[in-house]
């Protein structure tokens, strides 16, 4: 079984899933023998760990909740940095040289973006998302799944 | 004479002021730039097309995990956000992804597909060269993934945003 249907299992589980989604995964626990094992296996650590402690999720990523955290750290003992001098003519230079450059950006950026490949990508209006933290690598995905009805390529 | 000179003064001004305009552009205190690679796999070999790109750097380490057996890069895009600002950074012709620069090396994305919103939840600290992956099925049983990465192009003695008050 791959990582992703685990992790649509687990959600299964968690009671993250709802609709289709919902229907899809009972369907395939019932007719899987390797799926009911890990449910199984799922469940009983649910009840193992059940009751040990307060439940509490968090809306953002760990890493950015303790982010959260060091920013009030830091701005309660901040020390106000004093603005960098800016000459005034400086600043007249600034929308002019932005001027001046503009023409020189934005062709050579139209033509670029005209001859833009098409990738097999666009998330269709009828996706739900789920997403997952793989300590081992530290990445984050958030996987964007097509209902039916709806179709994640757009086409 | 006295024209030739107002020329010649003229466009080393215009010179100067582009030299200074990118020159200020680039000193906004806490700017950071972030890349966004749309990668595709798929199990059949490489099509025939240029525009496909092997994968390289730790890119290839990450797209390992998933289930797919060869995986190439589409396109690639780099945006530079000073703190507080957003920006929408087109990854396909229905398809986009809005960033903004929270402060530090965090960052808020907002996924839109066929300019409708998807998904708003995604805020992650792209700290220490931390992706995040934004992905899904496509035709053909094959995925496309947009990976989100702080760019190496970022100076690392750089001083990151300030915290907010």
């Amino acid at each position: 079984m791959d990582d992703l249907k685990a992790i649509k299992l687990q959600a299964y589980l968690d009671g993250e899933l709802t609709g289709t989604e919902a229907a899809e995964a009972a369907k395939w626990l019932a007719g899987d023998p390797a799926a009911r094992a890990l449910a199984t296996e799922l469940e009983n650590t649910i009840a193992a760990v059940r009751g040990i402690g307060p439940e509490l999720k968090l809306p953002e990523s760990r890493e950015f909740y303790w982010s959260k955290i060091s920013r009030e750290i830091e701005r309660t003992a901040a020390v106000a940095a004093p603005a960098a001098a800016v000459l005034w003519w400086r600043r007249l230079l600034v929308p002019a040289g932005a001027l001046a450059i503009a023409a020189a950006v934005l062709i050579p950026l139209a033509a670029h973006y005209r001859q833009a490949a098409e990738p097999p990508l666009a998330a269709g209006t009828h996706s739900s998302t789920y997403s997952f933290y793989s300590e081992e690598g530290n990445v984050t995905v958030v996987w964007v799944h097509a209902n039916e009805g709806g179709t994640a390529n757009g086409n | 004479m006295k024209r030739a000179a107002c020329a010649y003064l003229l466009v080393w001004l215009v010179i100067a002021a582009s030299f200074f305009g990118v020159a200020g552009a680039a000193e906004t205190p806490g700017e950071l730039k972030v890349q966004i690679r749309l990668i595709w796999g798929t199990n059949e070999a490489k099509p025939d097309d240029p525009k496909l790109k092997e994968l390289e750097g730790p890119c290839k380490g990450w797209m390992q995990k998933f289930k797919w057996k060869n995986y190439w890069e589409v396109d690639r895009k780099t945006v530079s956000l000073p703190p507080g600002q957003s920006k929408k950074v087109p990854v396909s012709k229905l398809c986009e992804v809005e960033l903004k620069h929270l402060d530090k090396q965090n960052f808020e994305v907002k996924l839109f597909g066929e300019k409708k919103l998807v998904d708003h939840r995604m805020r992650e600290s792209l700290a220490n060269g931390r992706p995040l992956i934004i992905a899904g099925d496509d035709k053909n049983d094959s995925a496309w993934f947009v990976v989100i990465t702080l760019s190496p192009e970022n100076d690392p003695a750089k001083p990151v945003a300030a915290a907010k008050p």
